[in-house]
């Protein structure tokens, strides 16, 4: 894994106003498609902003000082992190709530229906919209149920590798992984949404 | 039409799919993710009074070790400038004048200390 070098001066006020006048306008510059991935991750808008804000918040205070052109990677690197760490949070509330959940039944000695997912409720319940344009939203809204469906590894992999374009070695360093890796989630990611999305996105081209 | 076709299509069709969701973003959550990063920005530069206390933090430390060294140094180096025991007086006189014997006994002193050393000097 490359190591990042830090630059050796330390900056004058001038510079550090500069500086932080780049840091705004990359930050403008990813802050669109960070916010769709956390989306997926998360499915929820409030967590998503959190997440994004969580990445910047991070990336202002360690390594604002950085070159400009590291901070990409960076930036990278740091959304997935708080994604992951935004899911084992989650997965523990999950644990959490379903332990609550069987105690409560049991309590009221009833049996009630499972409660609805939250994150599939939020895919499937957008309104519709007329012509090309509801087509596109349900392409959208398709494409991240099916995302949203992968496991988060998998996930995270295709979205860096096949939307933000990053080469499998970078895409590694993002992730935290190794190449081996990477190669195997993209695979998997790629079988699994084929099986889902093919039927859906036949019918959009014909 | 056959896998390798399709996973380019599938390909292609996810990538302009994820443009567009970007792309078509709605004004609420714009302006969000501008309130995000501003606030970002703003609690991620060091503040007025961490500024400061970065800057003062070596300067106090040297300060410090200055004003202990400077202190030691004279400690050590300066010889007293009076003897205390010209000064105090003498501890067998603070120890008569806390006592219960007669004066008349103090007095006398100089004969029983006499006697004393006679006496020893008959044993030897």
């Amino acid at each position: 894994m490359a190591r990042i070098k830090t630059t050796g001066h330390r900056p004058c006020r001038r510079e550090a106003l500069d500086n932080s006048a780049a840091l705004d306008q990359f930050l403008a510059s990813v802050e669109r498609r960070a916010y769709r991935m956390a989306i997926i991750a998360t499915s929820n808008h409030e967590d998503a902003l959190d997440i994004v804000q969580d990445s910047m918040l991070r990336l202002a205070k360690r390594y604002a000082d950085r070159d400009a052109e590291q901070w990409g990677p960076l930036f990278h690197r740091i959304v997935q992190s708080v994604i992951r760490d935004w899911y084992r949070r989650a997965a523990v509330r999950n644990r959490f709530r379903f332990f609550l959940g069987q105690k409560h039944q049991r309590d009221q000695g009833c049996e009630t229906a499972a409660e609805e997912d939250p994150i599939e409720a939020h895919f499937a319940t957008a309104e519709p919209e007329p012509g090309a344009q509801l087509q596109q939203q349900q392409a959208i809204r398709q494409l991240d149920a099916a995302l949203h469906r992968l496991p988060l590894r998998q996930q995270q992999v295709f979205l860096l590798r096949q939307w933000e374009g990053l080469s499998v070695r970078d895409t590694a360093q993002a992730m935290g992984c190794g190449e081996g890796s990477v190669k195997t989630h993209f695979s998997r990611a790629l079988k699994a949404l084929r099986t889902q999305l093919q039927d859906h996105w036949q019918e959009y081209e014909t | 039409m056959n896998e390798p076709e399709d996973t380019d299509r599938l390909l292609k069709m996810s990538k302009s799919t994820l443009d567009q969701a970007v792309d078509g973003l709605d004004d609420a959550t714009l302006r969000d993710l501008r309130c995000v990063r501003r606030e970002a920005l703003l609690a991620g530069k060091p503040s007025v009074s961490e500024k400061r206390s970065a800057w003062l933090l070596p300067v106090g430390g040297l300060a410090t070790a200055a004003t202990v060294a400077v202190l030691t140094v004279s400690l050590w180096l300066t010889p007293p400038e009076h003897d205390l025991s010209t000064q105090l007086p003498p501890l067998e006189d603070l120890a008569l004048l806390g006592d219960a014997e007669s004066l008349e006994f103090y007095e006398e002193l100089d004969f029983y200390l006499w006697l004393d050393d006679e006496d020893e000097q008959e044993a030897g």
